[in-house]
């Protein structure tokens, strides 16, 4: 019983996934020397992670969709800032924060910030047809450094658009 | 002349205390009051991911399809099998909400936690930028939860097997349950390792700052108080404490305890949703079966005491 097969292969699965958890916190060029070898496990069927859990200072940019109207109207319909969300929002939609920050990335909006936009285009024309187009803007806040000194904060700037004529297609 | 002990006896001893760790037998009780919890937990974000299926999986989504493609590992989700429709969407959804509920109640819980686990993991392929690290924990506990013996306790085929009068099932060896503890015990680890390198956390300044940030606290505020130097130190002794010191059992109810407040913190005052929830709902799993009879008993007086009194 001791050296049975099932035994055996408990023990192989616990090795495996223990090394596998290790080697995903492990540095940037482990990660890429192993990853042939695991990342159908790591990545593929999603069975480990990180956890910084804040190690690194979290975000404080604004990330807003707006919507422009025929008359010149600018109507905010989505923002990753926490008290601008309303009560009920927080209860059933707990996730639009997150997806939205990562727009702040160049990359992530360039790989699918326009589908991101699409979909607040569509959004928008159901509520108001006369919407002409949405962008995303970022806004930097003033804040304290890690030095303690005081950071102004920056003017908004306007970083995707993306007319909605189509229908938001 | 100090005489050093045998080779043989220092692997036999090591022998002895990892088949003490890993296959030491116990009837279930732990792993029933988990599947309880966990279960809610899944339930909970089953039904809010299908209220909000259309809009975070959905073709006309916040991602459209062809967005996900550029992941190596986005075919490895159910969703790939018909990605444009609706009606396989949200039967998948529908499915999830399901098998929570039966891992909840435990009814065939292994093969509800399995299809948790894989419906879980499906949506987490179609929109991987909706995700907390509590998503991904959800995810990978249900798939570890298959190896534990869910259904040996508080569950509807206990329920059954009373009823017709049989024995509960044989006790089982505790190594699924051993994972899913260091799995847990790993998060805190890695997160008290990655913290003490920033110079922030070291100065006890790490807390203001997360405090203040208007995108993940709940009530952002700029608090340049003592207590907040305190919290940062006391959340890096918490994530230190919890991996080395939950396994001893004069330990162990302190530092849940201080896993309780600590994750009730996090919840009132950050938009982090879900990891805590995943995290308190996992804690059963590190007490022994005599440690959920016993504290489970006295939680019950604890809450019935006011209905007796009334009779």
């Amino acid at each position: 019983m001791k050296h049975s097969p099932v035994r055996l292969l408990c023990g192989a699965f616990v090795a495996w996934h223990i090394s596998c958890e290790l080697l995903t916190g492990a540095s940037q060029p482990v990660k890429n020397w192993v990853k042939p070898l695991i990342g159908f496990y790591t990545d593929g069927l999603r069975m480990t992670n990180t956890w910084g859990m804040f190690s690194a200072r979290p975000p404080n940019e604004e990330v807003v969709v707006l919507a422009e109207t025929e008359q010149r109207r600018s109507v905010v319909l989505s923002t990753n800032y926490t008290s601008q969300r309303s009560g009920w929002s927080r209860i059933l939609d707990v996730r639009m924060r997150k997806i939205q920050t990562y727009l702040k990335e160049e990359s992530h909006r360039k790989n699918w910030g326009m589908h991101y936009l699409s979909y607040f285009c569509r959004e928008a024309l159901v509520r108001e047809p006369s919407t002409r187009r949405v962008e995303l803007w970022i806004f930097k806040p003033a804040e304290i450094s890690d030095t303690g000194a005081l950071v102004e904060p920056k003017v908004g700037s306007r970083v995707l658009k993306k007319n909605c004529t189509d229908g938001g297609k | 002349m100090i005489r050093l002990p045998a080779l043989s006896d220092l692997t036999e001893g090591l022998g002895n205390s990892l088949e003490r760790f890993w296959a030491h037998t116990y009837d279930g009780k732990s792993a029933g009051l988990f599947r309880i919890t966990f279960g809610a937990v899944v339930l909970y974000t089953a039904s809010l991911n299908w209220v909000n299926a259309d809009r975070y999986y959905g073709a006309d989504g916040l991602l459209g399809e062809a967005a996900t493609h550029a992941s190596h590992w986005s075919g490895w989700s159910l969703l790939s099998l018909a990605p444009e429709s609706g009606v396989f969407l949200h039967g998948l959804c529908a499915s999830l909400v399901l098998a929570s509920v039966a891992l909840l109640i435990g009814f065939f819980p292994r093969i509800a936690a399995v299809i948790v686990y894989a419906i879980v993991t499906s949506l987490q392929h179609r929109n991987p930028y909706i995700l907390n690290s509590g998503d991904r924990l959800l995810g990978m506990l249900a798939g570890l939860s298959a190896l534990l013996p869910l259904a040996n306790r508080f569950s509807v085929h206990a329920l059954l097997r009373a009823k017709k009068g049989f024995p509960n099932r044989t006790p089982v060896a505790s190594f699924g349950q051993r994972l899913v503890q260091l799995q847990i015990a790993y998060v805190y680890w890695f997160a008290f390792f990655s913290k003490i390198r920033q110079p922030r956390w070291l100065e006890g300044m790490a807390l203001r700052d997360v405090l203040a940030s208007p995108v993940v606290a709940e009530w952002p505020t700029y608090v340049d108080a003592p207590w907040v130097w305190a919290l940062t130190y006391l959340t890096l002794l918490f994530e230190i404490a919890f991996p080395l010191l939950v396994w001893f059992r004069r330990f162990r109810m302190p530092i849940l305890l201080s896993g309780l407040a600590f994750h009730t913190g996090i919840e009132l005052t950050m938009t982090i949703p879900l990891f805590s929830a995943v995290m308190v709902s996992s804690y059963p799993v590190f007490l022994t079966d005599r440690e959920v009879s016993v504290w489970g008993g006295r939680a019950w007086q604890l809450a019935s005491r006011p209905f007796t009194r009334a009779r």
